[in-house]
């Protein structure tokens, strides 16, 4: 997607997180909250999809290999993450340590998976411009 | 692999700007090339030759390590 494509999403964001505060702060009314609250979460997942998809100002093939390694050290973080949970359910550490809930694994997993495509997205975001950031500061230097 | 890019654009004084906009890459992209950072691909080193109007090989050189 076009670089414009990123900018609606950053407003789109702000507009969603603007959303959020005041709904929390002037919404008394349950349905109210309710279709505000159903709302905004797909306005924000739509912007994340919007910011994570579309392109770089200037979309040469440095940028391209830095997605790629981007992506790269998503799939190790997420097998980390996988690895993890799946120790924690192989385990049943619930019944190790009495303090934790009983459910909190069936929890665990199933936030997981409903949050896994948006996870995946922010890890593969965050490492993208965290690489950006780093070779822009190169360049100050 | 080590380059010339910064004495070729000083030569030529040029920014590395001038040099991104010629070329089609961002400055940061330049920049990168330049001090090493990053290793451009064969398209981008011939394209990067061709603008200083000079062989790969005497722009691009192996280092010790490759």
């Amino acid at each position: 997607m076009p670089h414009t494509c990123q900018k609606v999403g950053w407003c789109l964001l702000i507009l969603s997180v603007i959303a959020v505060f005041a709904k929390a702060l002037f919404v008394h009314d349950i349905d109210v909250a309710w279709y505000m609250a159903k709302s905004t979460h797909m306005i924000f997942i739509i912007s994340f999809f919007l910011i994570c998809l579309s392109k770089e100002k200037v979309e040469d093939e440095m940028i391209s290999s830095y997605r790629l390694k981007a992506v790269g050290i998503t799939a190790y973080v997420y097998f980390v993450l996988f690895l993890i949970l799946s120790l924690f359910l192989e385990l049943r550490l619930a019944t190790l340590f009495p303090s934790i809930p009983e459910n909190l694994e069936l929890y665990l997993s199933e936030a997981f998976l409903i949050f896994l495509p948006l996870l995946l997205f922010i890890l593969y975001f965050g490492i993208f411009k965290w690489m950006l950031w780093k070779s822009k500061k190169l360049q100050a230097l | 692999m080590k380059n010339t890019v910064r004495v070729e654009r000083a030569i030529k004084d040029i920014t590395q700007q001038q040099l991104a906009d010629a070329i089609g890459v961002s400055r940061n992209t330049i920049n990168s090339i330049e001090s090493g950072k990053y290793v451009p691909s064969t398209v981008l080193a011939l394209k990067i030759a061709r603008y200083f109007d000079k062989s790969t090989d005497s722009i691009f050189q192996l280092d010790e390590n490759d």
